[in-house]
């Protein structure tokens, strides 16, 4: 077969084009680092790795919002810590109200005292984070106690689901923790301040029991804010490995294997130097040097 | 018996003269691509006594390879129509899936994102502003995408006029060489630099629209003349946008060509740009689904205000998403409670579960939001990874083919250098024929009388 001259120009251009468009493609992947950089260099992989971003970045946002989850959660944990204080000190207070020995006088000064403890506590109810209060129900926009312990909220409540179908509650019915003025721990100690005000120690007696029923209802809240803390700590824990691995399934799918790909355009250089003497070597027909 | 040595011999140099003249005429083509190799086809003059008379020149002749011809045209077709389609795909691509990474894909999880944060905060005038400013994001995403897919078809359907008008200047001319090539034949001299040229413009037009040739330069398109002997129908568009089309006037009315039979840059340019619609089509019915759907979760929710029913995005069918100027910081539905009560993010949780409701997309079955989008983004680089593997393929089958067409009527130095040797040793040799022819009669005339 005769091989035309013109032809053998071409074909090593067309070899040439190949080897430079094939050493872009190797630079590209070197320069980016990745080797998918666009849905059709591996289509499937391009999907997925878009996919799992989405993941990915879920996760980065429950994380953020985690911290927050938490910062409000210990909010109210720290308010109820201190209503926890408030009303043993009230139990002291009627413990030592009961008692036959202690005077009007006295009593109606450990009344003070009580009605300073009960407004700590209404102070606590009123608690907020970032401009919210945490125990109006969902009512969040205005403190949900009066000064003399009226509930003003409702009886919602809001909570966070993250990426992993964990699910916090963030605010709380105050009715449930602090009762108001007729019920529940305020309306004990209200009763308390009144009774012994009036030193009447039955019915400071009385208010005993009651105080002890509000412990219970508050570490039992303490409680469940705890596990809502625990909660995310366990999300934002699995959130950080999961997040590590979505990170190492997503570069596995799209980075550049670089030793590989260093290699490659070392090959693909030799391949376009070697092309590239042979179009130089072409110019001299060697049949037409020997005739001259 | 007489001979005339001295005509035998000149009838060699005339020979050989005429074999030079066409190794110099192929050397000096050697480098041209539309050029095929010719050679001087010779005959023995015959003799009526036996004894030898010459030899006579019959004429030029061209290398021709017709299967091959064939064979390149519709290779070429093929790679114009590739390169086209590849292109076109390879920039809608660009557009879908933009280097930086501020895809749609980004902009719908941001979306659910802020609406997360909003169930958590439903209050907060900031984290509000933030929500309303994801949906503008993914708005102005959408439309970006949009109008750029929009714009890029339209781009690439611009070409069409451009495209038709070579295809009738190409046509023209193969027509007028039709005529020049009959009546070459007819008066015995040689074509051969005509259907040089003819068969040029053939594999222009092969490239242009994917026309076929028969050996008289008969072209059609999908069944439909284009060139019939020396006449050429005018090709022309119908229609406009993603409705344009080709037709053939003739003298008594109009032939529709069929699209999917066009092939070349044409074919490629028309589908590339068929597909960047349907592309535009399943990204604006995706936005337009979540859109919906999130519109009828957020309607049924109350803003900070007590208001209830507002949308959160305009849906127009078949154009992109744009968010509902009537929405504000107050109106947002985040709270599934009436009477705007601040602190009900349970709505704002709804909407944000969107981002795991599958189903939406009634062509993409089973997949959330956000997967269907890869499925999108996915199936589109599958269809320009093929795009470009074709186009590679069908380079590389254009080169070979050409490649073993020009073996054939290609000019090989190395083979010219040669017979251009054989030629001056027969020119020489001739010469010495006529000169012994000479050198006899002298002697004849000499010794004779």
């Amino acid at each position: 077969m005769a091989v035309s001259d013109l032809s053998l120009f071409t074909s090593t251009a067309f070899a040439l084009d190949n080897t430079t468009s094939n050493l872009q493609q190797v630079e590209q992947e070197v320069g980016s680092g990745k080797r998918v950089n666009q849905p059709s260099d591996d289509p499937t992989a391009y999907a997925n790795a878009d996919i799992l971003s989405a993941q990915a970045s879920a996760l980065s946002n429950d994380n953020l919002l985690a911290q927050r989850v938490q910062a409000q959660l210990s909010t109210a944990d720290n308010a109820l810590s201190g209503v926890g204080t408030s009303v043993n000190s009230a139990i002291a207070i009627a413990t030592q109200g009961a008692d036959g020995s202690v005077t009007t006088s006295q009593m109606a000064s450990l009344g003070v005292q009580v009605m300073a403890l009960l407004q700590q506590v209404i102070g606590a109810a009123n608690s907020q984070y970032g401009g919210s209060y945490l125990f109006a129900g969902n009512q969040i926009d205005a403190p949900p106690y009066d000064s003399t312990g009226n509930y003003l909220g409702n009886g919602g409540t809001n909570s966070v689901t993250f990426s992993d179908g964990t699910k916090v509650q963030t605010n709380f019915d105050g009715t449930g923790v602090f009762g108001d003025s007729t019920s529940g721990l305020i309306g004990t100690l209200t009763s308390l301040a009144n009774a012994l005000n009036s030193g009447d120690k039955t019915a400071v007696a009385a208010a005993l029991p009651q105080l002890q029923d509000a412990l219970s209802t508050v570490a039992s809240a303490r409680g469940g804010l705890g596990a809502g803390m625990n909660a995310v700590t366990t999300m934002t824990t699995n959130a950080a490995a999961e997040g590590a691995t979505l990170q190492s399934t997503i570069s596995n799918l799209v980075d550049a294997d670089v030793p590989q790909v260093a290699a490659q355009e070392q090959q693909t250089l030799l391949q376009q130097q070697a092309l590239v003497s042979l179009s130089s070597s072409l110019a001299q027909i060697p049949l037409v040097n020997i005739l001259a | 018996m007489s001979v005339n040595l001295a005509s035998i011999g000149i009838s060699g140099i005339f020979a050989a003269e005429a074999q030079i003249a066409a190794v110099e005429s192929n050397i000096s083509n050697a480098s041209n691509p539309n050029y095929s190799v010719e050679s001087v086809n010779l005959q023995a003059t015959p003799s009526f006594n036996g004894a030898g008379a010459g030899v006579q020149i019959l004429g030029t002749t061209r290398a021709e390879a017709p299967y091959l011809d064939t064979q390149i045209n519709s290779a070429q077709s093929l790679e114009s129509y590739n390169q086209a389609f590849s292109q076109a795909t390879t920039l809608a691509q660009q557009i879908l899936a933009p280097s930086s990474g501020s895809d749609l894909s980004s902009a719908l999880q941001n979306m659910f994102n802020a609406f997360t944060n909003l169930s958590a905060s439903p209050q907060d005038a900031t984290v509000r502003s933030a929500a309303i400013a994801s949906l503008s994001q993914f708005a102005q995403t959408d439309q970006s995408l949009s109008s750029g897919l929009a714009s890029a078809a339209n781009s690439q359907l611009l070409q069409v006029g451009t495209l038709v008008t070579q295809v009738n200047q190409a046509s023209a001319q193969i027509a007028q060489l039709n005529q020049h090539i009959n009546a070459s034949q007819a008066s015995g001299q040689s074509g051969a630099a005509l259907e040089d040229q003819r068969d040029a413009l053939v594999n222009q037009l092969a490239g242009l629209i994917g026309a076929n040739a028969d050996a008289s330069g008969n072209i059609t398109v999908g069944g439909v003349p284009l060139v019939s002997g020396s006449s050429a129908l005018t090709l022309a568009t119908t229609g406009s946008g993603s409705s344009i089309g080709l037709e053939v006037t003739l003298s008594n009315g109009a032939l529709p060509i069929d699209a999917t039979q066009v092939g070349g840059t044409l074919g490629g340019v028309l589908s590339g740009a068929s597909n960047t619609l349907q592309l535009r089509s399943q990204v604006d019915d995706l936005a337009s689904s979540i859109a919906g759907a999130m519109n009828t979760q957020a309607s049924s929710g109350y803003g900070l205000d007590g208001s209830t029913g507002t949308n959160l995005f305009t849906v127009t069918p078949g154009d992109a998403v744009s968010v509902n100027s009537a929405l504000t910081v107050q109106n947002l539905g985040a709270s599934a409670t009436a009477a705007g009560v601040p602190g009900d993010g349970s709505n704002a949780a709804a909407l944000a579960s969107i981002a795991s409701e599958q189903g939406l997309i009634s062509s993409i079955p089973d997949s959330t939001p956000g997967e269907a989008f890869s499925t999108i983004s996915s199936n589109f680089g599958t269809l320009v990874q093929n795009a470009t593997n074709s186009q590679q393929q069908s380079q590389a089958t254009l080169q070979s083919l050409t490649q073993l067409k020009s073996s054939i009527t290609g000019v090989s130095l190395n083979d010219q250098l040669t017979q251009l040797i054989q030629y001056q040793n027969l020119l020489e040799a001739s010469g010495r024929a006529v000169q012994a022819a000479s050198d006899i009669t002298q002697f004849l005339v000499q010794n004779v009388t």
